[in-house]
Formats: structure tokens, C-alpha cells, sequence
């Protein structure tokens, strides 16, 4: 019995310290992942984002199809790197009940591609490619406020 | 012992499991003595002039955290918009608060567009903290005549819904 206990219950107090990021995880209404990219120093390389949405959710396009609407936006603004590019996904035209006409929204999973190019004065090696990705999704019944969502791209930059 | 592991385990599953976003939630409204005091604000109207809730005391007030950008939201208005007509009399007012950052430059046309007929206030994060923050949108207050608040609606709910609380509320001894 004891021996039972002296097991369990630092693995509980581990899942209780891992509780917290597991809720955070989880609320969040959209999520941004990447994967490292080799790029050389001179010339514009390609960077995916892999961003998934809660189900029931949708988030407007880059370019919705109202103007009260607030679009997705990524930015980059950290690391040494210049956006050359965005390829933002063609969003699905969805006809809610509360619109009069179609909206043009990402739901579910789908990927951004952003075209970088290392500043002049970038160091070869390591580098963090810092940027935000400004959402705002609803969902049939109800709407959140615009967020941001902070992301990293690693890159070796050769 | 192994009770309160099965509880604790138990426990964990419950709280790494429920992280989906908020769905409707309609509360009925609450018995007197469940109430809270709504929390006073003062904020600005359209034309400039201060909006105080403690003002209100005495009507039922239909308080709408709404913004410009939020469609559930603009299924509503009309039915606020008949609200004010039906029961201004009766000691019944509306108040919409848009949490729209772009403020008046946005919230003006709307109001002119769609012929909002109660008063309107632009909210701040302050307001907004003092409603619970107020995460989700549509997000609406019903407070009786003595400034306490009997019923919260969070999303879209039916417009009879409404419509059974706010008379509900009218009804009562004043």
C-alpha cells in the first residue's frame, strides 16, 4: 500500500502541475504550429503554418466578404526576416443564419504560407522567425473578440 | 486511499476534458433573493450625454454587450428595437453597450443603418471587467427595477425567451 501511494502520488502531483497548460491548451480557440525550415541566407524560402481551429468554430478569411468584419492577419516581426509573401487559403462560402449573405470563413484545419527572406545583417545559423497570427471567430450562436495568437518558425539559416 | 485516487484521477479527466468554448447559455431568471446588484457604471451616449445605470432604477433593463463585427448579435437588435417600442411604457428600457474598438466611427452608421431606437454606449475593458469580461458576444444583462441582476443570456437565445423574462420581471411588484 505505501509503496502504491510513494508511486502515485508524484505522478498525480505531476498531472496536477500539467493541468493548467492542458486547460490552457485546450481553450484556446484556435492554435498555431510550425515546422523548422532550411533556408539560405540570400533567397526567399517558404515557411507553413498549420493552424487549426475548435470544432464548431469558424474565423474569418483575410478577405471577408463584409467590411464590419474582422479579417485574420499574420504578421512577422521578429528575427531578422522580411515577409516577401503571404498565401493565406482560399476560406469556404458558409451561410449562417445570422447573415444575409454568404461569408467567406476558415474553419477546421488549414495552412498559411508566408515567403520570408533573412535581412542582410541576419546571422547564418539558428534563427527564430517571431510573428502573430489576429483571429476573430463565432460560432453559430455566438462570437469572440479579435485575439492574437503568438508563433515561432525556426529556421537555419545556411 | 484508493477512493481518493480514483477521485483525484477521476477529477483530472473531468478538468482536461471540458476545454471546449462556451455553447449558449440561457439562465432563467433567477429568484429575488438569488440576485446580485448590477454593477453601476457611467459611460457616454451617442450625443455625448452620460449614461448612468444607477439612473435606471425603477424600469427592467435589457443591458446588450454587442459589437459591430459579431452576426448572432445583429439577429437580436431588431427585437430590441421592438422591445423598446412595446414596453417603454411599461417601465421597461434597453441599453446596448458595443465593445467595438473602432467605437462611434463604426457604431453610428450602424445604429443609423439598422434604426436603433434605445441608447447606446461604447464599452471599455473596465465595463467589461465589472460584467465578468465579458468573453462571448452577445452577452445580455436583465436587471429588475430595483438595479439587481435577475437573468443572464449568454449567445443567441430565441426571442421568446426574451420575452417571457422580460414580462416576467414587469410583472413584478414595483
Amino acid at each position: 500500500m505505501s509503496k502504491i501511494s510513494s508511486n502515485f502520488f508524484p505522478l498525480l502531483s505531476r498531472l496536477l502541475v500539467l493541468v493548467p497548460a492542458l486547460l490552457a491548451a485546450q481553450t484556446d480557440l484556435l492554435t498555431v504550429s510550425t515546422q523548422p525550415v532550411i533556408a539560405k541566407k540570400a533567397e526567399p524560402f517558404v515557411a507553413q503554418l498549420n493552424v487549426q481551429l475548435k470544432p464548431g468554430l469558424h474565423a474569418n478569411t483575410n478577405k471577408p466578404n463584409d467590411e464590419l468584419l474582422i479579417p485574420l492577419k499574420l504578421t512577422i516581426d521578429k528575427g531578422g526576416f522580411a515577409v516577401v509573401k503571404i498565401d493565406y487559403p482560399v476560406g469556404k462560402n458558409e451561410k449562417y443564419s445570422f447573415s444575409d449573405e454568404p461569408l467567406n470563413v476558415y474553419s477546421g484545419a488549414f495552412q498559411i504560407g508566408v515567403t520570408l527572406k533573412a535581412h542582410p545583417g541576419t546571422a547564418p545559423g539558428l534563427a527564430m522567425a517571431g510573428g502573430k497570427l489576429r483571429y476573430q471567430a463565432c460560432s453559430e450562436t455566438m462570437c469572440f473578440p479579435p485575439k492574437t495568437v503568438d508563433f515561432r518558425i525556426a529556421v537555419d539559416l545556411r | 486511499m484508493y477512493r481518493s485516487i480514483f477521485i483525484g484521477v477521476s477529477l483530472l479527466g473531468l478538468l482536461t476534458s471540458c476545454g471546449s468554448f462556451p455553447d449558449t447559455v440561457r439562465a432563467a431568471v433567477k429568484p429575488v433573493s438569488a440576485r446580485k446588484m448590477a454593477v453601476p457604471f457611467s459611460l457616454k451616449d451617442a450625443d455625448g450625454k452620460p449614461l448612468v445605470l444607477a439612473d435606471y432604477k425603477g424600469k427592467v433593463v435589457l443591458l446588450n454587450f454587442w459589437a459591430t463585427w459579431c452576426g448572432p448579435c445583429k439577429i437580436e437588435i431588431p427585437w430590441f428595437i421592438d422591445f423598446e417600442k412595446t414596453y417603454r411604457d411599461k417601465g421597461f428600457a434597453v441599453i446596448g453597450v458595443s465593445m467595438d474598438d473602432d467605437g462611434w466611427a463604426v457604431v453610428k452608421p450602424h445604429m443609423a443603418k439598422t434604426g436603433i431606437n434605445y441608447r447606446m454606449t461604447i464599452g471599455d475593458e473596465q465595463t467589461a471587467l465589472k460584467y465578468g469580461g465579458v468573453d462571448s458576444l452577445p452577452t445580455t444583462y436583465l436587471i429588475d427595477r430595483e438595479g439587481r441582476v435577475a437573468a443572464v443570456h449568454i449567445g443567441l437565445v430565441s426571442k421568446g425567451d426574451y420575452v417571457k423574462d422580460i414580462e416576467q420581471l414587469l410583472s413584478a411588484a414595483k
